[in-house]
């Protein structure tokens, strides 16, 4: 009897020893998320409702006018540069507040005239953008620093389309264009901008 | 009193038998319990087993998860099709990136999820429901099952759509997800981008009376203006310039209506591109596009953007240039960050989408596309199968290259944003890196 005792009271530390094992985990990392669920979220199949989860493969037809941020067309976008030739027939010279910036290979872009502060925060954005592989906010900002007057920014738009500069930069997916490029290199030529040259020198020795 | 002796000796033997009766009973009911228990035992021995390996397919959540108030404890069969192992190994068995794998390792077909993978997209974003929508298609091209639906893509409700497997995929605005406090690890980790995508301009939408954002924010409606948000990345925006934002509850044209009506006094949406609903609105003039300023406070989440009336023609004057901002926008995997037991599966959909991605650059197919470097980083975990296939694809380190992008990242994080000087350095760099001087 004693015998029998002590094997009911061994099956039942086995069996509370397993409930334990198996008992489901439950991670901390869960419980904190939990109240970041504020509202319920009601998935709606598409199939029927909604033109995104048409069943066939055909794509959906984009319009074909451009959305907002993305470059302008080089041939309509003619603001910018009337804007800049008209500050650099204005103000041929440096003002002050260019004395931080005449040192090193940088001055040579800004012989003809300073980028205002904001115009040179674009610039760097849109630069920290690109190394980041972000082409098109590297556009978005360098848009605006051109805009802005920062001759520079010209130069940087030109090798974001220019397919060398992509595939050096290791860029997947997007495609370059060559032509595109050319036109910022030979807007920031004309905007003083020397090594602009040669680059589109490069695009013709490729026959870009 | 002999009968009493009796009586009481008998009454003894009573009690006595009586004491036996109860200890006997006692230790039958002891028996009887332990060899319930371990009835018990022998019987929940096969379903426990059954439970490691998980024969028919299925595997074990690694974490609480939760449908219609029940706690369910399976990932769906297809999950663990193709990996055929227990489904503790098969959480075990997620591959970490290797540093430099040859592409034709990494471009093996990887198993193909049997389950039809599901793309969410914000239902007021126009530009991301059509995305979701091509990239079904590109995911149908490559032989998979796809779908898209519409619903929230807050940091919320994605925290919602981990831990409930409701989506498996989201095209989602990675402003807000990086403006949310919460969004922290594990949360992070278990829904990490596959691609950065192209930027989405966000647009303020207000009676031209409301001259601009200032204005705007003056107004006292009771406790301030009742600015409708369409969509998580117009919340984050509302939040950022100071407003408070009214979550919409309704369809943008609604939105819209309320507008017209004098009930609202501004709507905010994003990636709205070519819906109707906006296209049609305010032809009569009453209503235009508020300028966002560019302030260093928009910085790290957000680009600029510039609308004209090419893009608004019904509520952008022809002379009118419009400053907005745009959010970047991310392709998320939904519970697949490192540990998951999905995360093996996201191999096959992102070989699908990386190697089909040419479809999403036809004419047809929504512009945004174009602008996508599907090896552009976010500050965000990466997929470590998307990261693996991109770092399959690069070539050689190039010295030049790399000091241009520290140098970008140092300057990205000192304090205050950078300035001229940091925008000379980093050109230089820049020119040093492409082989030219300025």
């Amino acid at each position: 009897m004693m015998v029998k005792g002590v094997a009911g009271l061994v099956a039942g530390v086995l069996a509370g020893g397993l409930g334990f094992a198996f008992w489901p985990r439950v991670e901390p990392g869960v419980l904190s998320l939990r109240p970041a669920v504020e509202k319920p979220v009601f998935v709606v199949a598409t199939e029927a409702a909604r033109p995104v989860s048409a069943p066939s493969t055909a794509l959906i037809p984009a319009p074909s006018t451009a959305m907002a941020g993305a470059p302008a067309e080089p041939a309509g976008d003619k603001n910018g540069l009337v804007k800049l030739a008209a500050a650099l027939r204005s103000d041929p010279t440096p003002p002050s507040s260019a004395a931080p910036l005449a040192r090193g290979l940088a001055t040579a872009a800004l012989k003809n005239g300073a980028p205002s502060e904001q115009a040179a925060r674009f610039f760097a954005l849109g630069l920290i953008a690109l190394a980041d592989g972000d082409v098109a906010g590297a556009r978005a900002f360098l848009d605006r620093a051109a805009d802005d007057g920062d001759t520079r920014a010209l130069m940087v738009l030109g090798d974001t389309y220019d397919p060398a500069t992509l595939t050096r930069l290791g860029a997947v997916g997007i495609r370059g264009d060559a032509a595109r490029a050319r036109d910022y290199y030979a807007r920031a030529l004309t905007a003083g901008v020397a090594a602009a040259r040669q680059r589109i020198a490069a695009l013709d020795a490729k026959g870009n | 009193m002999e009968a009493s002796v009796t009586s009481s000796a008998e009454g003894a033997r009573n009690v006595g038998a009586s004491q036996r009766r109860a200890k006997q009973k006692m230790q039958n009911l002891a028996w009887r319990h332990g060899g319930v228990a371990l009835a018990g035992l022998l019987a929940l021995a096969p379903i426990s087993a059954w439970a490691v390996t998980a024969p028919n397919g299925m595997v074990a959540y690694d974490h609480p998860v939760f449908r219609n108030g029940k706690r369910i404890l399976w990932h769906g069969a297809w999950r663990a099709r193709g990996a055929k192992t227990p489904a503790a190994t098969a959480e075990r068995a997620i591959p970490t990136p290797a540093p430099s794998p040859p592409p034709e390792a990494a471009k093996s077909p990887a198993p193909p999820p049997e389950r039809e993978i599901t793309v969410i997209a914000e239902a007021q974003d126009d530009c991301a429901s059509r995305m979701a929508g091509e990239l079904v298609s590109t995911l149908r091209a490559a032989g998979l099952k796809a779908r898209a639906v519409a619903g929230a893509t807050s940091p919320s409700a994605l925290a919602l759509a981990v831990i409930g497997d409701t989506a498996d995929l989201a095209i989602a605005p990675m402003d807000a997800l990086l403006a949310d406090d919460k969004a922290t690890a594990p949360w992070r980790d278990r829904a990490p981008y596959v691609a950065r995508l192209a930027n989405e301009a966000i647009e303020i939408v207000a009676p031209r009376s409301i001259a601009d954002l200032g204005q705007l924010k003056k107004l006292r409606n009771g406790s301030g203006p009742t600015v409708v948000a369409q969509g998580a990345s117009a919340e984050a925006l509302l939040a950022r310039l100071g407003l408070k934002p009214k979550p919409a509850q309704e369809s943008l044209a609604a939105s819209l209506e309320e507008l017209a009506a004098g009930k609202i006094d501004a709507v905010v949406v994003a990636g709205a591109g070519h819906s109707n609903a906006l296209a049609d609105f305010g032809k009569d003039g009453r209503f235009h596009l508020l300028s966002v300023p560019w302030t260093p406070a928009l910085r790290g989440g957000y680009a600029p953007a510039r609308l004209t009336s090419k893009d608004r023609p019904n509520l952008i004057r022809a002379d009118e240039k419009v400053d907005a901002v745009a959010a970047p926008m991310a392709l998320i995997a939904i519970d697949a960050g490192q540990g998951s037991p999905r995360a093996p599966q996201f191999a096959a959909i992102v070989a699908a989408f990386f190697q089909k991605f040419d479809i999403l650059l036809a004419e047809n197919a929504q512009a945004s596309w174009r602008d996508v470097n599907l090896a552009a980083s976010a500050n965000w975990p990466r997929l470590p199968a998307a990261q693996q296939w991109i770092a399959s694809g690069q070539g050689a380190t190039d010295a030049s290259l790399d000091s241009f992008r520290k140098m970008a990242h140092s300057v990205a994080s000192t304090n205050g944003g950078p300035g001229a000087a940091d925008a000379d350095k980093l050109y230089e760099s820049l020119m040093r890196w492409r082989g030219t001087g300025p």
